[in-house]
């Protein structure tokens, strides 16, 4: 058994960083590491150049976890407090930032007196991350944010987080909504197995994105011009049907330099466009990395 | 300045202490476990009866008194105040919950030492209320002999300190652990004391069982949580230390157990 190997990543001071993969790809492992919930048999985790287990460390990080189980007896006011206090915050401020937290997730304050036990799921979701943000937290970790949310708890969760990026919050978010990390992320690792297959700027990623559809008329030995386009230009042939093929290209470029080399390869092309690929096709297209050492909860 | 942090924290303290009393349905139990001694005082006044000589009194007194002696009174308002929520039943604290509050600026052993202080501050003072509130019934009985006095406090607070420990230790480890301690220490050592009271029997398994048992008891038994007398150890003609110091041992060993389980336990807050 394996959970997590040699996944090795760095965020930036500030930035929007996501995580995403597969089930069992080690994402939750990797958060309960850098959260000092569980502690790794080799490698090192800094944080501010400290160790997650520094309480100094703690009392900058704001958590929302995948499953929110909170104390079910608590109310929302009580369990809000909770976390102010054990965040080391002074009391004087809590009832204003209760309300602060609970505004920032748009709840309404008469939800104080409601106990845990009596809210829907996206309702505790959205205490979870109220509770995540008591006492201005300078690190966000989210494990899937919009769990059991609806199509407007989506929009808010994006709302927030672009937010809090804003102000200088730095983000480390992990999510099988891949559409939804594209629009907030900054940079995307793409985890598998334990590894960090690649590490991707967003901005980079979405010119990497796109797809050329050529279609030509039958005739000539179409294999050969497609792979010889391919060749020359450096960009990779994504699949081929009938008089149609698909190329993965980075710009306008690119693109006419392959109809260029389809024309002078003999091929009669008469309709091409661009296409957007998924984030999750790319992702699925990646190939799976080779299986490394026996170690476990490796994190550098 | 990290150091007041590792030792203790009011957060914790005063969560565990009181905020759950602000549902009415967590006093039910502990209000019943402080008027039992005074209804037992009512009980036996309110049938007919011969009027009570000065040794009757004495021996009323003598029952209530014992009452700060029963372990499943402890260990009752213990599990109150310790576990996540007597309505859910669960004495073991949730892994889930447990995690969200690890990511605090609050250590282990900080959450253990917080927690066991508070249960052991609430039980005491639940327990001294059912004394007082005895006395004060008792007085109205014409019982003036039960004691309120230094010791009998004293004694109230060491008991709650003996079995909170146990308490928390059960808080703190894992499921399978925590029934394993139980099993080992009130199983075993229990059982090793009762067969010891029995007569040899004929029946080898039983006997088998027994000495089992009583091997595990020989073991094991000094490690058990246990309850103290100060009224009756100092009036004993030399205080037994060594019986003491056992006692003020084994709540440091569970203490130690419990910061160390709860060290050892790994938490995960959902799945990949």
């Amino acid at each position: 058994m394996k959970a997590v190997d040699n996944a090795c990543f760095e965020v930036q001071e500030g930035e929007v960083f996501g995580l995403i993969g597969p089930n069992g790809a080690g994402k939750t492992t990797i958060f309960g590491c850098l959260l000092a919930l569980t502690q790794p048999s080799a490698g090192t985790i800094k944080i501010d150049g400290m160790s997650p287990f520094d309480l100094d460390v703690k009392s900058q990080l704001g958590f929302l976890p995948e499953r929110p189980c909170f104390n079910r007896w608590m109310t929302i006011k009580q369990f809000l407090a909770y976390h102010h206090w054990i965040a080391g915050r002074p009391a004087s401020e809590r009832e204003s930032e209760i309300k602060r937290v609970l505004a920032l997730v748009e709840l309404d304050i008469d939800i104080n007196r409601r106990k845990v036990k009596e809210m829907s799921r996206g309702m505790l979701q959205r205490v979870g991350i109220a509770q995540a943000l008591i006492g201005h937290p300078r690190i966000f970790f989210l494990d899937e944010p919009t769990s059991g949310m609806d199509p407007l708890g989506f929009i808010l969760i994006r709302k927030l987080l672009l937010k809090c990026k804003e102000d200088g919050m730095t983000i480390v978010l992990n999510s099988h909504h891949l559409n939804e990390v594209e629009k907030v992320c900054d940079r995307i690792a793409f985890i598998r197995k334990g590894k960090i297959e690649e590490v991707a700027n967003v901005a980079a990623l979405s010119e990497v994105r796109q797809v050329l559809n050529v279609s030509w008329l039958a005739g000539v030995n179409e294999s050969t011009a497609l792979e010889a386009a391919a060749e020359s230009t450096g960009c990779k042939l994504l699949e081929t049907t009938g008089e149609t093929a698909k190329f993965a290209v980075s710009g306008n470029e690119k693109a006419a330099d392959i109809i260029a080399s389809l024309t002078a390869s003999g091929l009669r092309v008469y309709a091409s466009h661009f296409e957007r690929r998924e984030l999750v096709e790319l992702f699925l297209n990646a190939p799976e990395p080779e299986s490394g050492g026996g170690g476990s909860k490796h994190a550098n | 300045m990290q150091t007041s942090k590792t030792l203790f924290n009011p957060a914790v303290f005063a969560y565990t202490l009181y905020v759950k009393f602000s549902d009415r349905r967590y006093w039910l139990l502990p209000l019943l476990l402080v008027i039992v001694p005074s209804f037992g005082i009512v009980i036996s006044f309110v049938f007919p009866h011969a009027a009570l000589n000065d040794e009757a009194k004495k021996m009323i007194a003598k029952v209530v008194h014992g009452y700060i002696l029963q372990p499943t009174v402890y260990l009752l308002l213990g599990y109150i105040f310790i576990s996540d929520g007597p309505a859910s039943g669960k004495i073991v604290a949730e892994s889930d919950t447990l995690a969200l509050l690890f990511t605090r600026p609050l250590t282990r052993f900080c959450y253990v030492i917080s927690r066991y202080l508070a249960a052991v501050l609430g039980t005491s003072v639940f327990m001294f209320a059912a004394i007082l509130l005895a006395y004060l019934v008792g007085l109205c009985y014409g019982v003036p002999y039960i004691d309120i006095g230094l010791l009998t406090i004293a004694s109230i607070i060491l008991n709650a300190a003996s079995w909170c420990s146990l308490i928390i230790v059960l808080h703190s480890a894992p499921p399978l652990v925590a029934f394993l301690t139980l099993f080992t220490l009130i199983g075993c050592g229990g059982v090793g004391s009762i067969y010891s009271q029995v007569e040899q029997s004929k029946n080898v398994f039983l006997e088998l069982l027994k000495t089992i048992s009583l091997f595990v008891d020989e073991w094991f038994g000094d490690f058990l949580p246990s309850s103290v007398d100060l009224v009756a150890m100092t009036a004993a003609s030399a205080f037994d230390t060594y019986e003491f110091a056992i006692f003020i041992s084994n709540i440091a060993f569970f203490l130690l157990i419990a910061a160390f389980a709860l060290s050892c336990r790994e938490f995960s807050y959902g799945s990949d």
